[in-house]
């Protein structure tokens, strides 16, 4: 098993009345998963995901990865377990700073006893997976744009060859098009590598098209762990969540609304939505 | 109101000391300084009514002693060394104590080790401050019996009575000060500090000094502090994240890893500096300029009378100084 | 506010090509103007010129007809206000209260009307119950509210959002837009949106589209949003809804124009 959590809980300080976590309990496959984390901001996301490397101890509960017990103790040592499981925040200036691209990529592997050698071909992988062009890897990652720094930053751990990488919220702050296309190389590393991939977002719409599986997360707990389709179906409990319809969803509804539109299966996509309002022309004949 | 400020020194209660007009805190504060450094030599009487001061200040605060012993703490050693310092320099008045030095190569490598051994432990210690000291009289017993070996260096280690008065004296005075500006930092906002500092370094405008310009940095500053704090503790997760290992590494790899703590740290910070700067500008601020103030500080009749009794008690001071009265 | 740019050129010193050239257009007092383009396409660089943090190669920026200089910038600029990209690094204020007086102590206002006015527009962001609070307490969205109530504390004639919801969550988003939307309809303010996102453009009177330094198209929102493939060739990705449409037109089946009337004013109800 890859991540393992039963009961977690979390809090800031031992006297805290809040919790950050409240008995979350969940299990993620060491390999082949692509799992989506949603929630409100506040809701725990960020907690629950620096628990996965140790970045984080939990307060209560038994957080297990790669079968090994993340305790709090002096003897645990936490490095084994951030080579296993890779974690890319949000923003990537809080992590680049070597003079190259390639350098600042090698900075992951060095740190874990990678030669140079070793280091320089792992980084030189990591950056052809997620679509630096080479000729990047040579220049100041500081006069990359937005949307470049963000696919260095993701390279920097890729290049670990974590057997898990999480990503927190790796689109924002993108254009339109640059999400569309860091998606697309995302579901095609984890295809290629077989990496499980688990990534925190608050766009419905990616949801939409990319999830497998989805976490919720709502004040700390864990509230729901399944399918897009069946949290979407569910409308009352989307709203307790404080979570949106994807795009489509919210159109074919309108649709329906009108009376235009019926359909049995929520459309969730563009696509969907598409053949949901041409089959249905065809079913009115 | 009480999570408004959450850096600096400031603790939050409701007490006399809290509402009391940060300017006249500040003033005060001023005035004790000069204060306590015009008294006399060794005069204990007008040290005991200056410490009795910062006294009333802690009894008014609300706040337990405890955190102010702990400021204390800091300076304990530049306190002891100015004693020692007194202890060995002043040679005036009754000989109190004749303490025969002996170095030899055997107890000046004993005393060295100790010392060695005393700084790489000091981070588990408990009452370190307290060991040290002890261990520092310890070095002198040693230093009077030769043990072993040849005797380098000889001499006698005299204690006179002034020393150790004066001695005193001068930890008495540095302990009034630390206690008066602990007391001020304790229990004023650091905003509020900043304005009563641009209120007090008015007259300054008159000789064209921009002390709002500095006014503004020292505000902007601390407003800075709890974020750039929060900055340094994500870059520590994010190159943690990357194997980054700041416990178990060794020097060299510590200062590779120190790079990539500081290098974002300068980026986010210009970053941040830059969008200030121009957010500033549009909203209209212009260096120098004179502008008005939503914070308006009104002096209430404690206020005057706290600043009025400690200006009567330095302008006595002054008085006795200048030989008006004998002091 | 009208806004007049003629010819304008800029370079940033640090790079080799210029982002605009010859830059011109018009935007008219007391209008909704939305500018779109993908990042890059240099919309903030825009925003920057018109309040005077950057300053022209070349070409002129009128103001009501009063060329924007050094001399005339900072009576200028009293009349406008602009919401930056990042709701942390222009919070200036130590507390909300701070922050919104702090334009309002730059413009020399009485400090009796300065409570007044913090008062009025903390209440109208829905902000008065964090007048007290510092920034560290607040949400994005939060902060992005006290900024406005900055600017609108000024009764500014312009306000700017220059992509003042990229960096918030749904939430955060969603009450920024529906501020916009609001300071559109209740005061008589010109409003420029600076956004990738075509849907908060939708709203607007009028929405100029950039890419690489040029303005590919200008108009209406009905009439922009139909030209799909200059929105896709400047870097920017039509709605779903949108998608949907273009497809739609392709093909054959009944009720056909009804459904996609529908579509249509649904996007634009969105």
């Amino acid at each position: 098993m890859g991540i393992d959590f039963q009961n977690v809980d979390f809090k800031y300080a031992k006297k805290a009345t809040t919790k950050q976590l409240d008995q979350v309990s969940f299990s993620i496959q060491e390999k082949d998963e692509f799992v989506m984390i949603l929630g409100q901001t506040g809701s725990g996301k960020s907690t629950m995901v620096q628990h996965m490397n140790g970045l984080l101890l939990a307060s209560g509960g038994q957080v297990r990865i790669f079968d090994q017990n993340i305790i709090r103790s002096k003897k645990l040592k936490l490095k084994p377990i951030r080579r296993h499981v890779g974690l890319v925040f949000q923003f990537p200036e809080y992590q680049i700073f070597e003079s190259t691209v390639l350098k600042d990529v090698m900075f992951g592997p060095k740190n874990f006893g990678k030669t140079k050698e070793e280091a320089e071909q792992l980084a030189k992988d990591a950056c052809q997976l997620i679509g630096i062009p080479s000729d990047l890897l040579e220049r100041s990652p500081f006069n990359l744009s937005g949307g470049q720094m963000r696919r260095v930053a993701i390279a920097g751990s890729l290049a670990i060859d974590p057997d898990i990488l999480i990503l927190d919220e790796p689109t924002v702050g993108l254009d339109p098009k640059g999400k569309d296309e860091l998606m697309d190389l995302l579901v095609d590393i984890q295809q290629k590598t077989h990496k499980t991939i688990i990534m925190i977002t608050h766009d419905m719409d990616i949801v939409a098209n990319y999830a497998k599986r989805v976490l919720v997360m709502n004040h700390g707990k864990l509230v729901y762990d399944g399918t897009v389709q069946e949290l979407f179906e569910n409308e009352s409990h989307l709203k307790q969540y404080n979570l949106d319809l994807p795009t489509s969803a919210l159109l074919a509804k309108g649709l329906k609304e009108k009376g235009l539109l019926d359909y049995q299966r929520l459309p969730l996509t563009k696509s969907q939505l598409y053949t949901a309002i041409v089959r249905g022309g065809e079913d009115n004949e | 109101m009480n999570d408004s400020i959450v850096f600096g020194q400031y603790i939050y209660r409701n007490s006399f000391m809290h509402k009391l007009d940060a300017r006249v805190k500040l003033i005060s504060l001023v005035l004790m300084m000069i204060g306590v450094f015009l008294i006399p030599k060794d005069h204990f009487i007008l040290l005991g009514i200056a410490f009795l001061i910062p006294i009333l200040a802690i009894l008014f605060s609300k706040i337990s002693l405890f955190k102010y012993l702990k400021s204390l703490k800091q300076i304990a050693f530049v306190m002891l060394f100015s004693f020692v310092f007194q202890l060995i320099g002043n040679h005036n008045g009754e000989l109190l104590l004749k303490l025969p030095i002996q170095f030899t190569v055997v107890n000046i490598a004993i005393v060295v080790l100790a010392l060695i051994i005393y700084f790489i432990v000091r981070k588990y210690l408990p009452f370190k401050f307290l060991i040290f000291v002890l261990l520092l009289i310890g070095a002198t017993y040693l230093f009077r019996y030769p043990i072993y070996g040849h005797i380098i260096h000889s001499f006698d280690f005299l204690i006179y009575q002034e020393g150790v008065i004066h001695g005193l004296f001068l930890i008495g005075r540095v302990f009034v000060i630390i206690l008066a500006s602990t007391s001020l930092t304790l229990t004023t906002k650091p905003t509020d500090l900043t304005n009563a500092l641009e209120w007090l370094l008015q007259p300054l405008e008159w000789i064209k000094i921009k002390t709002s310009i500095f006014a503004m940095m020292i505000s902007i500053a601390l407003r800075s502090i709890p974020t750039l704090f929060n900055e340094t503790n994500r870059i520590l997760k994010a190159q943690a994240s990357r194997g980054a290992d700041f416990n178990e590494s060794s020097l060299k790899e510590q200062i590779g890893q120190m790079v990539s703590l500081l290098v974002p740290m300068f980026v986010i910070s210009i970053k941040k500096a830059e969008d200030l700067a121009d957010a500033m500008e549009a909203r209209g601020y212009i260096p120098g300029e004179k502008r008005t103030r939503l914070v308006k500080m009104t002096f209430k009749v404690s206020d005057y009378m706290v600043l009025g009794a400690i200006l009567l008690l330095f302008v006595l001071l002054i008085l006795g100084k200048c030989g008006v009265y004998a002091l | 506010m009208k806004i007049e740019f003629k010819d304008v050129t800029f370079q940033y010193y640090s790079e080799e090509k210029p982002v605009f050239e010859h830059l011109s257009f018009t935007i008219e007092q007391g209008t909704t103007t939305a500018i779109l383009g993908h990042n890059g396409s240099g919309k903030s660089t825009i925003a920057k010129l018109i309040v005077g943090l950057l300053v022209p190669n070349a070409g002129q920026i009128l103001i009501d007809d009063v060329e924007l200089t050094e001399q005339t910038i900072d009576e200028i600029r009293k009349r406008m206000g602009i919401i930056f990209q990042n709701p942390d690094n222009q919070f200036v204020g130590v507390t909300v209260r701070d922050d919104i007086a702090f334009g309002l102590e730059n413009h020399q206002v009485p400090r009796e009307e300065m409570i007044q006015q913090i008062e009025k527009y903390a209440t109208l962001v829905d902000m008065k119950d964090y007048l007290d609070k510092s920034p560290e307490k607040l949400s994005g969205g939060q902060k992005q509210r006290v900024a406005i109530a900055g600017a609108l504390a000024m009764e500014t004639e312009l306000i700017i959002f220059d992509e003042s919801t990229s960096m918030l969550d749904p939430k955060g988003t969603k009450e920024i837009n529906q501020m916009m939307r609001s300071l559109k309809e209740n005061f008589q303010k010109s409003i420029i949106t600076i956004t990738h996102q075509l849907e908060e453009a939708i709203f607007a009177d009028r929405v100029m589209v950039l890419n690489e330094g040029k303005i590919v198209l200008d108009g209406t929102p009905q009439v922009v949003l139909k030209e799909k493939d200059i929105l896709e060739a400047s870097g920017l990705k039509l709605i779903d809804g949108l998608d949907v449409l273009n497809r739609l037109e392709k093909d054959d089946f009944d009720h056909k124009s009804s459904i996609m009337e529908a579509l249509w004013e649904l996007i634009f109800k969105m």
